[in-house]
């Protein structure tokens, strides 16, 4: 059944191949860095300054996690999976996929484990951005140095690996939505209503109940981690469990 | 073992009975043709033996194993087509087939053979969204067929192909069914369509199955008399005749067509026929088409 399982994966991995949710993940990695770069270069007064800061490193992660945490990164989450699920409805693909013999839950969890993946694709593609942003101009202006400071991986990592929980809730409703409606309008809709409903009520001081919240709260210190990881978890597990009930009981698997 | 059996299989779409106390029998080895006209309750009878439809009433067993509770296992021993191509319009015909492969975990050697059989192994890095409607349901019978199932599940393999493309399927299935230990059900809205494939026919409509049997059993009805055509030079005399005999004449193409006869009454109604001067110069069985049997099923 585990390789059953690792096949399934596989062959989700290869439908991805050539989609435009693929190149999402690219695009979205790659499209911050490059604005970065480009301002960087467009305005080099400051920089000689702030390449030699103590924190060079973590300001210039968190400066290019500002645009990604708060828009591209829900953005790209929202399209890339119903994007996913559109190529199964597009191509009246499911019907086919469902008389497989496999297990639902292997086809749910495949599926879900690929959108994880390329999730995990996007944030290494946009680390290496990030680097490549803070080195491009230091390669390409004589006045400034390379960074004194060595590249904190770890603070990377650790980062990276928050941002990557706290986006987890909105995966896994987006998920649910996308597996519901065959309408591509329907989750898109309503991911967009929920970034939006996460902005304007950002002042709220409960804002941590609201589950495409984290990301936003975590960029800007305003609760400790270690609760906003627990309500993180705890909504993704209840997406994450409702919407595989709503996927198995389903009448029609066509 | 039947290859599939349905017990009083019966659904429903809200309150409408799509489905009533269906009991379909298709032994292995055979070519079964189910046929009805559209809406008759096909699609949703093969949706259910494959799973792709929750069970609501009535049983369906598959060579012997009960869907859904040995959901997986009857999986793997059947190839289904239902309704349109089901295929990754951005892949091309092997990366297709691969997905599948690798689901089935059957050797990959299978890959080339079965686009061999389908004659697609040279639409090479073509995108699946490129092709013509006749390859595409090639290329969906080659998903069908990659694993080398036991039953062959075929929903209306020919529906929306354009003339060229018809017979582009057609002359695959003839292939396929000959294939021995392959059991095929395939379903169709045209009896012409499939009466030269099948071995079997099932003919459904308005969810009841009308008629289940072989062909020799279909043909059977065929040669049955449905009534006896009468060619005479008067043909309102004569039925102005058969009236005050208590027979009911209807007119068809210049003839009448009567209820079927004894021959000695027969006989007295041609006596007086010439008697009246009325001449008679045909009178036989009147047969019907096959098409003629499947109409006179669906609409008793």
């Amino acid at each position: 059944m585990a390789a059953l399982f690792v096949h399934s994966i596989q062959t989700e991995w290869i439908k991805r191949k050539r989609t435009l949710a693929s190149w999402l993940v690219i695009i979205g990695a790659f499209f911050t860095p490059v604005i970065v770069t480009l301002v960087q270069l467009a305005r080099p007064e400051k920089l000689p300054e702030r390449y030699q800061a103590a924190e060079f490193w973590e300001n210039h992660f968190r400066n290019a996690w500002q645009s990604m945490v708060s828009l591209l990164l829900p953005m790209g989450i929202i399209l890339a999976v119903g994007l996913m699920a559109q190529m199964e409805n597009r191509n009246s693909t499911w019907k086919q996929l469902h008389t497989t013999p496999q297990p639902l839950a292997f086809i749910y969890l495949s599926k879900f484990t690929v959108l994880l993946f390329m999730e995990v694709q996007l944030f290494l593609l946009f680390t290496v951005g990030i680097v490549l942003s803070a080195v491009v101009p230091a390669f390409v202006l004589e006045a400034v140095d390379f960074p004194a400071q060595p590249i904190p991986l770890a603070f990377f990592a650790r980062e990276s690996a928050y941002y990557f929980f706290f986006s987890l809730p909105i995966v896994a409703f987006q998920y649910l939505l996308a597996l519901q409606f065959r309408n591509f309008l329907i989750p898109l809709g309503a991911g967009m209503l929920m970034m939006v409903t996460t902005i304007v009520l950002f002042s709220w001081e409960r804002i941590y109940v609201f589950p495409y919240s984290y990301g936003m709260i975590h960029l800007m210190g305003r609760f400790p981690e270690q609760p906003l990881v627990a309500w993180s978890m705890g909504w993704f597990t209840l997406f994450f469990v409702a919407g595989y009930l709503l996927y198995y009981y389903r009448k029609d698997r066509t | 073992m039947n290859a599939l059996e349905t017990s009083a299989l019966t659904y429903r779409y809200g309150p409408d009975k799509v489905l009533d106390n269906v009991n379909l029998v298709v032994s292995p080895g055979t070519i079964y043709g189910f046929l009805g006209p559209n809406g008759a309750g096909k699609t949703t009878t093969l949706k259910l033996a494959t799973g792709l439809l929750r069970m609501q009433e009535g049983a369906i067993h598959i060579f012997g194993q009960s869907m859904p509770v040995h959901r997986i296992e009857i999986l793997r021993s059947i190839g289904t087509l239902i309704e349109s191509p089901s295929l990754y319009a951005h892949l091309t015909a092997r990366e297709n087939l691969l997905l599948y492969q690798k689901l089935y975990r059957c050797p990959s050697a299978r890959i080339t053979e079965t686009l061999e059989r389908v004659g697609l192994a040279r639409t090479g890095s073509k995108k699946a969204g490129q092709f013509s409607l006749g390859m595409k349901q090639r290329l969906s019978i080659a998903i069908a067929l990659l694993h080398s199932p036991r039953l062959l599940i075929l929903d209306e393999p020919t529906n929306g192909l354009d003339p060229s493309g018809i017979i582009e399927v057609r002359e695959l299935l003839k292939q396929l069914t000959g294939q021995e230990g392959l059991t095929v059900l395939i379903s169709s809205h045209l009896l012409a369509e499939i009466e030269r494939l099948v071995t079997h026919i099932g003919i459904i409509h308005k969810g009841r199955l009308v008629f289940q049997g072989t062909m020799d059993e279909l043909h059977m009805k065929q040669r049955h008399s449905s009534g006896l055509l009468l060619g005479t030079d008067n043909p309102e005399g004569a039925r102005h005749l058969l009236s005050e005999c208590g027979i009911e004449a209807v007119p068809e193409n210049g003839h009448l067509v009567l209820p079927d006869l004894p021959s000695e009454k027969m006989a007295e109604i041609t006596r007086q026929l010439v008697a009246r001067d009325i001449g008679v110069y045909r009178i036989e069985p009147k047969k019907n088409d096959l098409e003629q049997i499947f109409i006179n099923l669906v609409n008793d």
